[in-house]
């Protein structure tokens, strides 16, 4: 499982469907999804470049690699600004065309092999007209599946009118990213953004790195002036610093929503007041100076917002919160099941040469002992040779 | 006695999703309602469908119970 496709398991995965749990390649999956109605509503997404074992959700652009969510905060942790574009996941029976133009950056040599397909996917998905009635759950998958059970072939007429929504909503999560990425438009035609928890997640995500993306000594900056005051302080510097980098991210929705989520109970005017504050107290590096004049500024909304502050959540989420705390709840909680089914509670080896090792050592009691020593039968005693 | 669990989303005397007659099967999935033999044709179609645990419906209130298809 991970590596190797499921079905064949010759080929390497290319593709991971989240209804079925399974990793596949790309033939195995046009095989496997158009067998009948139900299969093709699954949603499908690539897998992650480095470790092969979670579904990708972004790819870099510099490194021409998509990650999943763990390679991707192990990989940038804030510590590189790399542009990156957000996966979307597609459900149907695309052609090898369709694929190729929705993630563009691939050139694999996958997608000469599924153009041979193409007639005969096209032939059975055209038989299978019960997608209709799957519109009950999924309006804007319904969408897709109409244009997929219709010959094979790109319908450009319906493209603006079922990417729209999806592009809109990927054009948000972008501008955190400051890049103005032209293939939006192409993302968004297959996104299934049906399911709200796909939609929120995505945009959360993108707040999320919209953070860590930012100037990397404004990270530092706010680590030192936490550690100058306490922690009362430091939950509040942390909401501000975070509402701070949204701010000079991106002067547009997401920056609200955001402002909106952290201080719910806020009137408009405060948070505004907040920003500048922090703005001016992070712009500069030095930590003494910073502080003094954050140290004012804190005093200051200190005393106009104390409630706000109370209410707040506590210092370990201050910095990851999300749009909505029921929206950072339901991805911890996607995150929660996509890793619970990656859990193994058998005996597992780590290192062989290091069994081989243990297996050969000397033991008294089911205990290792040193080689050269003479043990008694009791080891917790143990004789020393002089 | 009604045997179903307290599921998040059920509807009274379900329809099977794809031939519309009385459905007996959930399956998590698909997150779909199946009869009996749409679901013997969905499922056997490869190995990968055939993984999937599906649920039988109570009689009375249509929610999945603890019961799953042996098959």
């Amino acid at each position: 499982m991970g590596y190797h496709c499921d079905h064949c398991g010759e080929a390497r995965s290319m593709v991971y469907c989240r209804s079925d749990a399974a990793y596949l390649c790309l033939s195995c999956d046009r095989i496997v999804h158009s067998a009948n109605a139900l299969s093709q509503r699954h949603s499908r997404t690539l897998v992650c470049d480095r470790c092969n074992s979670q579904p990708a959700l972004v790819r870099c652009i510099e490194e021409k690699v998509s990650l999943c969510q763990n390679c991707d905060w192990v990989g940038h942790n804030g510590s590189t600004k790399h542009s990156k574009q957000t996966l979307n996941c597609y459900s149907g029976c695309p052609s090898a065309v369709e694929l190729s133009s929705m993630w563009s950056f691939i050139s694999d040599s996958g997608f000469v092999n599924g153009s041979t397909c193409e007639q005969e996917m096209g032939s059975l998905s055209i038989a299978d007209n019960n997608n209709n009635n799957n519109n009950q759950d999924f309006p804007a998958s319904g969408n897709n599946s109409n244009v997929w059970t219709g010959p094979v072939g790109i319908h450009v007429d319906s493209k603006p009118q079922v990417g729209h929504v999806c592009s809109s909503a990927s054009k948000i999560s972008h501008s955190g990213t400051k890049d103005p990425e032209p293939v939006l438009d192409d993302d968004g035609f297959y996104a299934d953004f049906s399911m709200d928890e796909v939609d929120l997640s995505i945009e959360n995500y993108e707040e999320l790195f919209g953070v860590g993306h930012n100037d990397p000594e404004h990270l530092f900056a706010k680590d030192g002036i936490d550690s100058l005051f306490g922690g009362a302080e430091s939950s509040y510097a942390g909401k501000e610093s975070s509402t701070g980098h949204a701010n000079q991210a991106q002067p547009a929705c997401s920056n609200a929503a955001s402002a909106e989520s952290l201080m719910s109970c806020k009137t408009e005017p405060p948070p505004c007041y907040a920003r500048q504050h922090s703005n001016i107290s992070f712009s500069s590096l030095t930590g003494e100076s910073s502080a003094n004049e954050y140290q004012e500024a804190s005093s200051m909304l200190f005393l106009g917002e104390p409630p706000w502050y109370n209410s707040g959540p506590g210092p370990g989420l201050a910095r990851d919160q999300a749009a909505t705390p029921s929206g950072s709840r339901s991805d911890a909680v996607l995150r929660y099941k996509e890793k619970k089914k990656m859990r193994k509670f058998d005996k597992r080896v780590r290192y062989a040469t290091r069994k081989e090792r243990a297996d050969v050592r000397k033991r008294v009691k089911g205990r290792f002992v040193k080689a050269g020593d003479a043990y008694d039968y009791d080891p917790l005693s143990q004789t020393r040779s002089v | 006695m009604c045997k179903g669990t307290n599921h998040q989303h059920y509807y009274p005397t379900t329809s099977c999703e794809l031939c519309k007659s009385n459905a007996s099967l959930y399956c998590q999935a698909d997150d779909a309602f199946l009869c009996r033999k749409c679901d013997k044709y969905v499922h056997s179609a490869n190995f990968l469908a055939r993984r999937h645990v599906r649920c039988m419906l109570c009689a009375t209130c249509s929610r999945p119970t603890h019961t799953s298809l042996s098959c």
